[in-house]
């Protein structure tokens, strides 16, 4: 059951003034409970304008769109949106506001009319979930924390409130592997705990095709593919898109170009490595 | 350039960032600096420019003491930086504004300024974009101006602290071997934080922090070959693509760190076996 419906969606900036943008055109698509969807695409492909029109931060120009069974503009219905689905931002530790990690925290749950009693177990699991101690941070103030911490507890404050569709807007830029590993950690956990439907958005393309049931990729404000990653990536068109091809992927489409036989649908370092080995040893004999 | 040891604390706790650290880097080199968060990368560059200033120790820069005040002004000209996050530090409403905001503090003629912006504008291919404002832009493209804002400066250094961590692939390339032609045709001292090692493969030399100490300086291959068993980095992944096709056997070049690299020597694999 698709907990996501979008039919012939499309956007602009500025409309109707001389700067107008068109930045989604006529995309359609649709995302099924529990399903990982990724989101790829150059800068400016239109993926943040997308993924804003899930939680009603945007109402569709033409087109419609509907989540969880309802129409985001049905005004009662789309002032409620934010409790079901979840939206973690770019940089989202910079629009922490609280003097310290518990109140950051229990901020959207106390909007959602929670006791005081149930705020604090979903705060303690929260931050568990990503990785922190309670008892080491609850207290403390975000801005004592490192960059990567607070990205942490910016992610925890959505996941207390246990939103249906989990939306993430490039939740690993400017961190370190070890800080990437804790945020992908703690999606990965949230996912198995809740069955929860996650659409994320990344340049880390790497990472993203190993967690994707499927994968859309975005160009210039239109949905060029959508399909399993294996899939997405075996088309030889891939490279024209400007994205962030991790290069075991760009070497693998570099060498079938040049005319080696090999498969470009592979995850991960260790298959390109399977399918290269494979090829040389085969000439070799 | 010469920069010699310190040893910072942070603004209010005493956190030891950086311990006792010694380093030199000459004119023109491209230098790397890895290293986890938190292991002292940011306030390294930071000392490089009197942002930050030592709490023991000196950091000279071209024989300026960045602690004299005098030599302040100097020396930020000299030693230009470009954040991680550009939101941090573009003022202006209008791009060519932002890229003639240094400039026009130095004092320049109009005409040198004019021609300033121009040339940067150029560099990071954002001509088209000089009339609009910079919260109109993508997280790629206020990065291009925040570092065309520090070229127009005319830097005999450029610092950039992790500058590529927003780019898409075609930015992010673009901006990376931009730095390498700056560094190779001006001569322009490079000096480039970042985590992804993917980033400093075209570095003639990478330090690496650990802690507040730098625990390794070596060029690029070295460090990526040893990235992963003790350095506790993640080593590139075509670094890692060698090594598992020389466990299998293959004969491939041990330096390889860069993409072409690797074709190359595949290539050339294929020929020496037909």
């Amino acid at each position: 059951m698709p907990v996501i419906e979008i039919n012939n969606l499309s956007y602009a900036y500025n409309g109707g003034t001389p700067d107008e943008k068109k930045v989604l055109d006529n995309i359609t698509l649709s995302v099924e409970k529990g399903e990982f969807l990724g989101i790829i695409g150059a800068n400016g492909s239109g993926k943040s304008t997308l993924i804003q029109h899930f939680n009603g931060l945007l109402y569709p120009q033409s087109g419609s769109i509907s989540v969880l069974g309802f129409d985001t503009r049905d005004k009662h219905y789309g002032s409620q949106l934010w409790k079901y689905v979840g939206m973690v931002f770019q940089f989202p530790e910079q629009q922490i506001f609280e003097a310290t990690v518990y109140d950051e925290l229990a901020y959207g749950l106390s909007n959602m009319e929670l006791d005081r009693a149930e705020i604090e177990v979903r705060v303690d699991e929260a931050l568990a979930n990503v990785g922190l101690v309670p008892e080491q941070v609850r207290a403390v103030s975000p801005l004592c924390l490192s960059g990567g911490m607070r990205r942490r507890i910016a992610i925890a404050s959505i996941l207390a409130m246990k939103p249906d569709i989990l939306v993430l807007d490039e939740p690993m830029a400017g961190l370190d592997p070890e800080g990437c590993a804790h945020i992908l950690a703690a999606i990965k956990r949230y996912r198995q705990e809740q069955d929860v439907t996650v659409i994320m958005v990344s340049h880390y393309i790497n990472e993203l095709i190993v967690l994707s049931d499927r994968v859309a990729l975005l160009d210039n404000g239109r949905l060029r593919a959508w399909g399993p990653a294996r899939e997405l990536l075996a088309r030889d068109d891939l490279p024209n898109y400007d994205l962030l091809l991790p290069d075991y992927l760009k070497l693998l489409h570099n060498l079938k170009k040049r005319g080696l036989k090999v498969k470009t649908g592979v995850l991960t370092v260790e298959e390109a490595a399977g399918e290269i080995g494979r090829v040389l040893e085969r000439i070799k004999c | 350039m010469n920069v010699s040891k310190e040893y910072a604390g942070s603004q209010g706790g005493k956190i030891c960032a950086l311990k006792a650290v010694n380093l030199s880097i000459k004119p023109g080199e491209f230098m790397g600096i890895a290293g986890k968060n938190g292991s002292g990368k940011t306030t390294l560059a930071r000392l490089l420019n009197g942002l930050l200033l030592p709490s023991a120790g000196s950091v000279m820069v071209n024989g300026m003491d960045t602690r004299q005040r005098r030599h302040i002004r100097e020396i930020r000209r000299q030693v230009a930086m470009v954040f991680q996050n550009p939101d941090n530090q573009l003022v202006s409403p209008v791009i060519e504004e932002e890229i003639a905001f240094g400039p026009e503090n130095l004092n320049l003629p109009l005409r040198e300024i004019e021609i300033r912006v121009e040339e940067a504008l150029q560099i990071v291919g954002l001509e088209e974009l000089r009339h609009k404002s910079p919260h109109m832009l993508s997280g790629g493209q206020k990065q291009r101006v925040a570092i065309a804002a520090a070229l127009a400066m005319r830097p005999a250094c450029l610092v950039l602290d992790e500058p590529t961590s927003m780019l898409d692939q075609t930015c992010r390339q673009g901006i990376l071997d931009y730095l390498r032609e700056l560094n190779n045709r001006q001569g322009i001292t490079i000096i480039l934080i970042s985590h992804n090692m993917e980033d400093l493969a075209g570095a003639g030399r990478i330090i690496v922090l650990q802690e507040g100490s730098i625990v390794r300086d070596a060029p690029p291959w070295e460090i990526f070959n040893q990235a992963g068993q003790t350095l506790d980095l993640k080593p590139p992944n075509i670094v890692r693509l060698a090594q598992m096709l020389r466990k299998r056997g293959c004969l491939l070049d041990e330096r390889i760190t860069t993409l072409e690299q690797m074709e190359n020597s595949i290539c050339r694999l294929l020929k020496s076996t037909t």
